[in-house]
């Protein structure tokens, strides 16, 4: 069994599987920001962790999101494209930064989120990016851990 | 580091609770199953709370979270961990006297906390013979969660550079 972070079982305690699944769960059901954009970030963070079969992955919320840029987002080459609106840059640059390191968010990259999302919006994504990163890492430590693949 | 804060908590009313009461209580769809599983890593977990303590402190000291590494939790104290163990949660932690069981809890939180394209059967084949199998899950979920809500408070900001240590209990459900 190979695991992106859609399949992902780390057979923990039920209770807490459960749980930690329904974090995954929650993302494709807030209101806070567009599922699309947020899968675009997802692919971005895919992309940063070189996480192939994540990087596959099409999650259960990217209806909406264009094949086009999700190809531009896992290239890196987002940034030279027309076709993403200005929200949609505003969080991939936010997910970029905050792959290098949460301490290096700006107050501009933040009011920028919030200015488009309001501050539910930037605490949405930061908490979105934090647990979509989490069953990435643990999708390649589990994958390792069980194959050596 | 940011130490003015990116956003409002929630204003009144106040629930008590260190969760809703916070930032994170403005993304309200989050909430309650952030809320859950925050409770359940420790309420549930097949792992005594100590080396739970320890797991969670790695990660504080590594994402360099001030108000993480500053917290304690009460149900570790009363497992026995002290301030000159946790002492021990930190680079060169191979080399301390912490047991074999710890510095392997340790070493399986830098490889997911630090490059987790590196992690080898060899790894797990060690973890097994200390861990059963849910306590390896239950503390691959404890560090992705400290993980991830350690870069959340860092990123939303209002982060004091420094604080001295304090106590407290895991937050309830």
């Amino acid at each position: 069994m190979t695991y992106t972070s859609a399949e992902l079982e780390v057979g923990a305690t039920p209770e807490i599987e459960a749980a930690f699944r329904a974090i995954w769960e929650s993302l494709g059901c807030q209101r806070h920001l567009p599922k699309a954009t947020l899968e675009l970030a997802r692919l971005r963070l895919a992309a940063l962790h070189r996480a192939d079969r994540e990087m596959a992955l099409r999650s259960p919320w990217a209806t909406g999101m264009h094949e086009r840029k999700a190809g531009a987002v896992l290239a890196g080459a987002w940034h030279r494209q027309d076709d993403f609106d200005a929200a949609e840059r505003s969080v991939l640059a936010f997910t970029e930064i905050y792959a290098q390191g949460p301490e290096f968010i700006t107050d501009e990259l933040a009011t920028e989120i919030t200015g488009h999302f309001g501050d539910a919006g930037l605490v949405c994504l930061i908490e979105a990016l934090g647990f979509i990163d989490a069953r990435i890492r643990l999708a390649l430590v589990f994958n390792r851990l069980q194959t050596g693949d | 580091m940011a130490t003015k804060s990116r956003v409002t908590a929630p204003s009144s009313p106040k629930t008590g609770h260190v969760i809703r009461d916070s930032a994170f209580g403005l993304a309200a769809d989050l909430l309650e199953p952030v809320v859950r599983l925050t409770h359940l890593n420790w309420a549930a977990s097949s792992v005594n709370p100590g080396l739970i303590e320890m797991l969670r402190l790695r990660n504080a000291r590594t994402v360099n979270c001030v108000i993480c590494k500053s917290t304690r939790y009460d149900v570790a104290h009363r497992d026995g961990t002290t301030e000159e163990k946790l002492a021990l949660v930190d680079d060169g932690y191979q080399n301390s006297n912490l047991d074999r069981r710890e510095k392997l809890a340790l070493e399986f939180a830098d490889t997911y906390l630090q490059d987790p394209d590196r992690a080898s059967p060899d790894l797990m084949a060690r973890l097994r013979q200390e861990f059963s199998p849910r306590q390896i899950g239950d503390m691959a979920v404890a560090i992705a969660t400290f993980h991830a809500m350690s870069r959340c408070a860092v990123g939303l900001g209002g982060m004091p550079e420094n604080m001295p240590v304090f106590i407290m209990s895991p937050p309830s459900a």
